[in-house]
């Protein structure tokens, strides 16, 4: 079995990028800005919450992927042979085999992980001295006798054998898959028995060397055989460091900090999980100077020619890019026939006359300096700006959720707008919606086309789709029952001022973090971030560093279904006064939002 | 040494079995001495009984210490749940001339990195040709509904750390049990490219399969195909099928196991590690703020797993391993 045999049920069924093809990923992939902003010699770090395409970055800088790429700027690099990539992914449970040995010590610890992160990365070198075989040399004897004289000098490099028995990649490959199960049993022998106990001999010693130290040496032949030029730069992608510890951070930093030479590092990791600045070598990180953040949460929106389409662009492409590479006859107008328009989001002629359903729902709902305004604003342009765009999906979710009793049904979470908004503007919860929706869906008559989902079926996926985003963070480690909580409290205190008090033009959808959040607090705010239910409030001008300690975060739009809440931006509230509503909160006894925001200052 | 056979075993057995070493687990679950009242003192020639650091000033504790301590007249070795020292140092001052060597693990209320080091320290210490390892689980009553579980850790069982092969391609095999979202968390941040199942059924009572199947509904719907069902009472037949499941995919993939379900089945994802290296078995180990008395329900399952040098494969019911 290989890789390509993954199967898919549908277009939307592989949802993230370490499982696609490297065809698929290649095929598939958006470029945006942050991805051509990676494709130089600097070291950067990414940031990216859960699902938000970090992997598919680094696997795109990788050679074996950036040579499939159709994209001139990439064929250019690959050409010039200037950038040289290599992908390393750090899975949860090569991390699991580090961090199942409390007795190790610290230096003992360092040691272990430098020796796997030395296997790993060399492992991550052959594919991609493969990838530059089959590219760089044409004519298939000459690339095997090269192949061969760059094996036989790397294996004498990583063994005391240099014996000429590994010759090829995948011979190459397979001695260091033995070397790590070897390595394995050994260290769990030594425990068994005692230090003093174990008398075989160690294993794999050529890998205790420092960190990378093997990795430059098959770079150096590599460079050497292959004729590279001078200037060439290796970029080390190393995937999923959130995963690491601050120690192992603290490791990688050190080469960050360091003059590496031809080697440039990409780390990924969530945000907040960059775990230290520190380096061994006692002179911190500094940012923008060793190294640049890169935050690509807001990406798919960025992605758009204007900018603020709160990722439909994004989602169009990602759509038809799929069904190319998956050759399937799906286009982006089948995914808006499906799911339709969206009563909440989507912009509609002005039914705002005087005794109008909307002006009767504003005398209802709003506020009297809301209904003050929009009496004096009538039939101008600001009417539009300020009161009606602003309020009309509030006032329809309003009426509608105060007609239906308890939880019953409601069907405004549907449409194409809706669907891309509860996404986030992430790639792989915009992919599960997408596969949910279309697992829901019946062709017509004719086979081809599909009926259109009901907008209360689309409301009832996407209700549950919020259920289970927001349950399941419960069991996330350390903070997960604190954020849950968190997150119920600040989703519980929106759905408040939405529903019982009178209507203001801006709903409530950010919190805002001040001096006075407890350690506990940030934490868990933190774990928000790196998971996509919290979003820093960033613009284009406030560059890619994670606030600390201090801001405004809006509430993930994927949960405004479960707390039947405005998936669009407004104003913040303090954290503080959201967790002590739901404190002092009973059941049937709300505390008014309203009485509460005397004391809140506005953002 | 390797693994040779495993085989399931009858309370009768047990009984009448006389064992070189057995070790036995004290901590605030009632069931953790269940085994023990059964069973007669001149069965056993060396017991250790290993007692839990955390909650041991819990009341069920003390009343299990205190029988313990009278039943096998040694005191609990306390250690806290993730280190194994202590096992191994008892072990490694452990000489017998005698072969084959027969234990009694007690695992019910054992965490599974003591017993993970009592299965290394066969497989590695050079003991003795022959080892034969008697684990028994008492199985007990938990509440209904099952607190939702806060990750603490995910790591590697230690000896089933498994491998990287260079296919890129990983395989998820999860044991289900009554909590979902543990189990949904670690699949998403372990993205595997195949996820598989299985659950205990038939189960200790009728309706836990349909409970568990329930209770992960939203986990089920990301598997490749329903979950494999495993009979609960036999961990030679669940070892047999996970064998089956995952063969498709030694060498070619990582697989990884997470058995989040009963012990039983923990052991049996367990052995099936130390069986293919190449295969790894995480453990997803829950922050515990409260403490659920475990009664025994008056069932034991027993499995006899058989370690040697040679190739010979004895024992009349077997499972090859």
């Amino acid at each position: 079995m290989s890789a390509s045999t993954v199967r898919r049920k549908n277009l939307f069924e592989v949802d993230n990028a370490r499982n696609l093809t490297t065809s698929d990923v290649v095929a598939t992939f958006i470029p945006t800005p942050s991805y051509w902003r990676l494709l130089s010699s600097k070291n950067h770090v990414i940031l990216g919450a859960r699902g938000s395409g970090k992997t598919v970055l680094a696997r795109m800088l990788a050679h074996d992927h950036l040579s499939k790429f159709r994209d001139p700027k990439a064929k250019q690099v690959i050409e010039s042979r200037s950038l040289i990539g290599m992908y390393v992914p750090t899975r949860l449970e090569w991390v699991g085999g580090l961090r199942n040995k409390p007795w190790h010590s610290e230096k003992e610890a360092e040691h272990f992980f430098q020796w796997r992160l030395n296997i790993s990365t060399c492992a991550a070198f052959l594919k991609t001295l493969r990838s530059c075989l089959d590219v760089y040399i044409e004519d298939t004897a000459e690339r095997a006798k090269l192949e061969m004289g760059i094996c036989e000098s790397i294996h004498s490099e990583w063994s005391d054998q240099g014996d000429g028995s590994r010759q090829t990649v995948r011979e190459l490959e397979a001695y260091l898959e033995d070397l790590e199960y070897a390595k394995q049993a050994y260290v769990t022998k030594q425990r068994v028995l005692g230090a003093e106990g174990a008398r075989d001999a160690p294993v794999g010693v050529h890998f205790d060397a420092d960190l990378f130290v093997p990795l430059r040496r098959a770079i150096t032949w590599a460079s050497r055989k292959l004729e590279l030029p001078t200037d060439c730069n290796w970029m080390l992608c190393l995937d999923e460091a959130e995963f690491l510890d601050a120690f192992h951070h603290r490791i990688l930093n050190s080469h960050l900090r360091a003059f590496s030479g031809n080697l440039v590092f990409k780390i990924t990791t969530m945000p907040y999980y960059h775990r230290t600045l520190e380096t061994n070598t006692g002179v911190p990180l500094s940012v923008g100077h060793d190294f640049e953040y890169v935050y690509i949460d807001r990406d798919a929106i960025r992605a758009s020619p204007s900018g603020d389409d709160n990722g439909v662009e994004f989602a169009r492409q990602l759509v038809e890019k799929r069904a190319a590479a998956y050759q399937v006859d799906i286009s982006w107008g089948t995914v808006e026939r499906l799911l339709g328009r969206s009563k909440l989001l989507d912009s509609k002629a002005s039914t705002w006359e005087a005794n109008s359903q909307m002006m009767r729902l504003l005398k209802t709902y709003g506020s009297k300096e809301t209904l003050a305004r929009a009496n004096r604003l009538a039939g101008t342009q600001e009417f539009k700006d300020q009161i009606s765009r602003k309020m009309h999906g509030a006032l329809l979710l309003r009426d509608q959720v105060a007609k239906t009793k308890g939880r019953g049904q409601i069907d405004l979470y549907a449409g194409t707008q809706m669907a891309i908004r509860c996404s986030d503007a992430n790639p792989r919860r915009l992919i599960r919606i997408l596969n949910g929706f279309f697992s829901k869906a019946q062709r017509k008559g004719d086979g081809r086309s599909f009926i259109k989902l009901s907008d209360a079926r689309q409301t009832a996926f996407l209700t549950e789709f919020s259920v289970s985003t927001l349950s399941r963070v419960q069991s996330e480690p350390v903070y997960g029952k604190s954020l849950y909580e968190m997150l119920r409290a600040i989703g519980e205190f929106m759905r408040t001022s939405l529903h019982e008090g009178p209507l203001q033009t801006d709903q409530i959808s950010s919190v805002h973090v001040d001096e006075n959040v407890t350690d506990r607090e940030w934490e868990t705010v933190k774990l928000a971030v790196s998971l996509g239910l919290l979003f820093p409030n960033v613009n284009a001008s406030s560059g890619d560093q994670m606030p600390e300690r201090t801001g405004a975060f809006h509430l993930s739009y994927v949960l405004a279904p479960y707390f039947r809440i405005m998936p669009r931006r407004g104003k913040a509230r303090r954290l503080s006064s959201m967790v002590r509503q739901k404190r002092v909160a009973r059941p049937g006894q709300p505390v008014s939002a309203e009485q509460l925001s005397i004391f809140d200052a506005e953002e | 040494m390797q693994l040779r056979f495993i085989a399931d075993l009858t309370i009768e057995e047990i009984v009448d079995a006389k064992y070189d070493v057995a070790f036995f687990a004290s901590g605030y679950e009632r069931r953790a001495i269940h085994l023990s009242k059964m069973l007669d003192k001149r069965q056993v020639s060396m017991p250790i009984v290993l007692g839990f650091d955390e909650f041991s000033q819990q009341i069920d504790r003390k009343d299990n210490d205190r029988f313990l301590r009278e039943k096998w007249g040694c005191r609990p070795i306390e250690t806290s749940n993730r280190d194994d020292a202590e096992i191994y140092r008892v072990l490694r001052e452990y000489r017998s001339a005698q072969t084959p060597l027969r234990f009694l693990i007690d695992y019910s209320s054992m965490t599974r990195f003591w017993y993970a080091a009592i299965l290394n320290w066969v497989r590695f210490g050079g003991c003795a040709e022959d080892v034969r390892l008697d684990f028994v689980y008492s199985s007990g009553r938990y509440a209904d509904p099952v607190p939702t579980v806060e990750i603490k850790d995910i790591l590697c069982i230690p000896g089933c750390e498994g491998g990287t092969s260079s296919s890129g391609v990983s395989v998820a095999v999860f044991g289900l049990g009554f909590d979902s979202f543990a189990s949904l968390c670690v699949l998403d941040k372990l993205e595997p490219d195949w996820v598989y199942g299985f659950l205990a059924d038939p189960a200790l009572v009728p309706s836990y399969p349909e409970r568990c199947r329930e209770a992960n509904r939203d986990l089920l719907i990301r598997f490749d195909s329903a979950p494999l069902s495993l009979a609960l009472r036999s961990v030679s037949s669940a070892f047999g099928k996970l064998a089956e499941l995952v063969s498709p995919y030694k060498g070619v993939a990582d697989v990884t196991l997470i058995p989040m379900g009963p012990k039983p089945h923990v052991l049996a994802s367990i052995l099936l590690a130390i069986r293919f290296p190449e295969l790894a078995c995480l453990h997803v180990a829950g922050n515990r703020q409260t403490v659920w008395p475990v009664e025994a329900t008056g069932e034991i399952i027993g499995t006899s797993v058989h370690f040697s040098r040679d190739k010979r494969e004895i024992g009349k019911r077997r499972t090859v391993a």
